[in-house]
């Protein structure tokens, strides 16, 4: 499979600090082309604002730094800046649709619009595309949708509708970030259904960020388990399931209450994860991991490659490398 | 069967605007009824809309109803509520964030409970605090400390001490473990299952995620727009749906394991307005099974242990899913 | 749902902005407490022969046009201008905070009375209806008072009203009704001191109107009355000599603006500090 994406060394650092702190990184991520790249944390593991490093949309406060970022145009990759990206070759959802709708404008005409500015067709040929587009992301009745407002459109439409406006830009990537987490279990059903559709027919790459390690199984094909800024885990996700080697995906996976089992007692992860200015020296899960033994406490595993294809940064990893 | 907390036909219905002749009504409850019985865990699943954080807050004395009952020990609670009757049903906040007050220390706020209701004499209002921060397994210093000090697994556990300051008979949990991580949540609900057993409480368990309602749960209710359309025994329920919405939602939840395929079919469309007036079943825009009595008559609920509200319930399947 | 949090330290240190408001208020504090009584002069006493005097070592700062030490005119006027400054913010934020509290808290009825008699008093213009009340009550700081209270309690009701809606629908309040606390209760334990902060600094910023407010009466000619020192009455009267003798317009001047200056620093200061 070619790759699409090649980022190298990706790093978050606090400004004020001058690259003191780092809240994220460094970390590496490729992508194959049509695949979707599962990254998965809880609060805290760094997982959005590595997202939104890619297409450089930090808060204040923030910068981000790369070693390279990499995309793919023709036959060979490209060092591209994260600004010419943003729009065109990578389009970003988010947890808040709403957020990306102008609410002065119809939804028709934001899509018209996207539409016009990427391949300059006529206003009403634009319409057209956009009214075209909205039934692609399954909007019922999309001529009549199209005149509609932002606010008169439910969660799940405007999700939907955010998608339509990445088809529009062409992209070859969407980012999405937590993009079902505020919607109700039907309807992420039938946005996750959407992207796959999309991903199969479109070749869309996706990068999916959750928290959700259920919702990940069903979409992902590759995953990333982020901790406290930093990649701890990373292979093809049916592997990750079946064998996680790494002490916190297994503690995760041990403290999930899947649907199908009804007794056997929860395992909780002990303790809470580390603050950006508060990073151990060494594993940064090591003060919760129950492997942990004096190494893990002074020197910070790199990420080894195992005979099955997983990457785990452990000096514990299980099955060796 | 002697229920210990019963819901008669409960309606919360709220005007919402629109004129003096033609309101805009919205049906948050629609005649819900459900038994509770003494030392259960209830629970009751629905998507947002579907009127269990309602119900909760009618549960909890917090919202008035517009009509029906709550019953505690068959006695109709009032809707102004005395402190004793307060003080037999608590809640727990699903928002562990602005649950507790940012401003107050623990300390201060347990004891001010302990003080109001008079619970333990003041001399023993320290002791009572510690030993609820044991309960909930927390170290006694956090009594000190104020909830921007701790983490949201232990301001969550800090509510539930909050709950249990007043020895209730009867827990409402809503959605208690939605704003916490998974790692965290664990332990959460341990410490919940653990006082289940302990202390026999009667619990009402809210919430959107069937996962944990599977493990927590005696019986559950599934609810949709303000209604119950099918409720009976957690395995039941879950093994052999027979509500198209509940085989639907049963179906939409991600799994770790890959369901086995059945006669599901994914729901299309969104849920209609809750401001809408509905003519026959809420569910039918949505149904992969809807007929033509489903357009003029509400279905009513039937059964006995295990009931349902519709026309056209599924079967019990063979090979039963999960 | 993920934020980078900001230090532990920005909540339990106070902003040096506002360490460095309080220092001047310090000063200001002492100088007026104990300026007046190591500078052997009298503030009020005429003495004709002395007028206009430029600064020497008996008179540091000279004499204005009265031949009175202009220094200690300065540091008496501390006395008067800030003492009254804060009485005219502090009794409306007493009285604006409780009715606008009550008003947020339980609607309805008194919402209805709080909020249209706050609207009618804001259809006036400001210094029209002060100036009604300074003349029918009188000059001197007493009326000044009266008038500011009656006219300023509804910026702190206003703003209270705010907060206390905002945090009537917060679930910590919900919890405290389920508890079983009686409402009372649940606004004075738990409501109000959660809305406090906001009415702390705007205190401060009010402090320094009453201040400008108080001035710029005693500038007009009412407020307060010669021959006591008070900022605005000696800017008002050094306005003839601007081109001769600046300092006794430009000084007194100086003095509000920096009173002015220290207070806003510790509005802002505190602003952050309950922000972090």
């Amino acid at each position: 499979m070619s790759t699409v994406l090649d980022i190298h060394d990706l790093r978050v650092d606090l400004a004020k600090t001058g690259g003191q702190i780092s809240p994220v990184g460094p970390l590496d991520l490729t992508m194959g082309a049509g695949e979707c790249l599962g990254i998965v944390g809880e609060s805290g593991s760094g997982k959005s604002l590595t997202l939104k490093a890619i297409l450089d949309l930090l808060p204040d406060g923030l910068a981000r730094h790369a070693g390279h970022q990499k995309v793919r145009e023709g036959d060979v990759l490209v060092e591209r800046d994260p600004a010419a990206l943003r729009g065109r070759k990578i389009s970003m959802i988010s947890q808040e649709p709403g957020a990306a709708l102008d609410p002065l404008m119809r939804i028709g005409d934001l899509i018209a619009e996207i539409v016009r500015q990427h391949s300059g067709v006529s206003r009403s040929d634009a319409q057209l595309k956009a009214i075209d587009l909205l039934r692609r992301v399954g909007v019922p009745d999309p001529e009549t949708r199209a005149r509609f407002w932002p606010h008169e459109l439910s969660g799940g439409l405007k999700q939907r509708v955010v998608i339509s406006m990445a088809l529009a830009c062409r992209s070859e990537i969407l980012l999405c970030d937590e993009p079902t987490t505020a919607l109700d279990v039907t309807i992420q059903a039938q946005i996750v259904d959407l992207l796959r559709d999309l991903q199969k027919e479109e070749g869309l790459g996706l990068i999916f960020v959750t928290h959700d390690l259920a919702l990940i199984r069903q979409i992902a094909d590759r995953i990333c388990i982020m901790y406290a800024g930093l990649v701890v885990e990373s292979g093809p996700s049916t592997e990750i399931f079946a064998r996680p080697r790494h002490p916190y995906t297994q503690a995760l996976l041990a403290a999930l209450p899947d649907i199908e089992q009804s007794t056997g007692r929860l395992v909780p992860i002990e303790g809470t994860p580390p603050n950006p200015w508060d990073f151990p020296v060494g594993c940064r899960f090591a003060p919760r991991c129950p492997k942990a033994t004096d190494i893990c406490l002074t020197s910070r595993p790199e990420l080894e490659r195992s005979a099955s294809g997983t990457l785990t940064a452990c000096f514990h990893a299980e099955g060796g490398s | 069967m002697s229920a210990f907390l019963k819901v008669e036909d409960l309606t919360v219905e709220f005007t919402v605007g629109g004129t003096k002749k033609a309101p805009a009504i919205l049906r948050a409850l629609r005649a819900v009824s459900l038994d509770v019985e003494k030392g259960s865990v209830y629970g009751i699943v629905g998507e947002s809309g579907c009127g269990k954080s309602t119900l909760a807050r009618v549960l909890s004395g917090l919202t008035p109803a517009t009509s029906g009952n709550v019953l505690l020990e068959k006695r109709p609670l009032s809707q102004a509520r005395s402190p004793a009757e307060r003080r037999r049903i608590q809640m727990v906040f699903q928002d562990p964030g602005s649950s507790l007050n940012p401003s107050m220390s623990v300390r201060r706020m347990l004891a001010q409970l302990l003080k109001h209701h008079s619970i333990v004499p003041r001399t023993q209002i320290e002791n009572r605090c510690q030993e609820l921060m044991a309960q909930v397994n927390m170290p006694v210093d956090a009594l000190g400390k104020k909830p921007g000090q701790l983490s949201g697994g232990q301001r969550q556990r800090i509510a539930i001490a909050r709950a249990l300051a007043m020895a209730p008979e009867i827990l409402i949990a809503d959605e208690p473990t939605a704003a916490l991580d998974v790692s965290v949540q664990a332990s959460v609900l341990n410490l919940m299952a653990d006082l289940i057993a302990e202390l026999g409480m009667t619990m009402i368990f809210i919430s959107h995620d069937m996962a944990v309602v599977r493990r927590v749960c005696d019986r559950v209710a599934v609810m949709y727009l303000g209604q119950i359309v099918e409720s009976g025994p957690t395995e039941e329920i879950f093994a052999n749906p027979k509500h198209p919405y509940t085989n639907a939602l049963m179906h939409a939840v991600p799994r770790l394991i890959p369901r086995a395929a059945d006669d599901y079919q994914m729901l299309k469309a969104e849920q209609p307005s809750p401001l809408a007036k509905i003519e026959g079943c809420a569910f039918r825009g949505r149904c992969p099974k809807a007929g033509d009595i489903c357009k003029t008559q509400d279905p009513a609920m039937a059964g006995s242990a295990h009931q349902v509200a519709c026309h056209f319930p599924r079967p019990p399947q063979q090979e039963g899913p999960s | 749902m993920e934020q980078v949090q900001s230090t532990k330290a920005a909540r339990t240190h106070l902003p040096g902005k506002a360490k460095v408001g309080f220092a001047i208020l310090a000063v200001y504090v002492l100088l007026g407490v104990f300026g007046p009584i190591l500078l052997p002069f009298d503030p009020d006493k005429a003495n004709v022969l002395q007028r206009l005097k430029p600064p020497s070592s008996t008179h540091w700062l000279g004499t204005d046009q009265l031949g009175r030490d202009f220094l200690i005119r300065l540091l008496y006027a501390i006395r008067i201008d800030i003492p009254v400054a804060f009485a005219a913010a502090f009794f409306p934020m007493v009285i604006g905070t409780a009715l606008g509290a009550i008003a947020g808290y339980y609607g309805k009825f008194t919402d209805l009375i709080v909020s249209r008699a706050a609207d009618m008093v804001q259809a006036f213009p400001v210094y029209v209806f002060l100036l009604v009340l300074v003349f029918a009550l009188g000059s001197g700081a007493t009326s000044f008072i009266i008038a500011a209270t009656a006219i300023a309690w509804v910026g702190y009701a206003r703003l209270t009203r705010g907060e206390v809606l905002r945090l009537k629908g917060q679930e910590f309040v919900a919890a405290a009704r389920v508890t079983g606390l009686p409402e009372w209760k649940t606004l004075v334990t738990h409501v109000m001191p959660n809305a406090l902060p906001q009415t702390l600094i705007y205190f401060m910023s009010d402090v320094v109107l009453m201040v400008l407010v108080l001035s710029s009466l005693s500038f007009l000619g009412v407020g307060i009355q010669p021959p006591t020192a008070e900022w605005g009455r000696m800017i008002s009267e050094g306005q003839p000599f601007l081109h001769s003798h600046w300092r006794l317009a430009v000084a007194p001047g100086l003095m509000l603006m920096v009173f002015g200056i220290a207070l806003s620093l510790i509005a802002d200061g505190l602003d952050e500090w309950f922000r972090a």
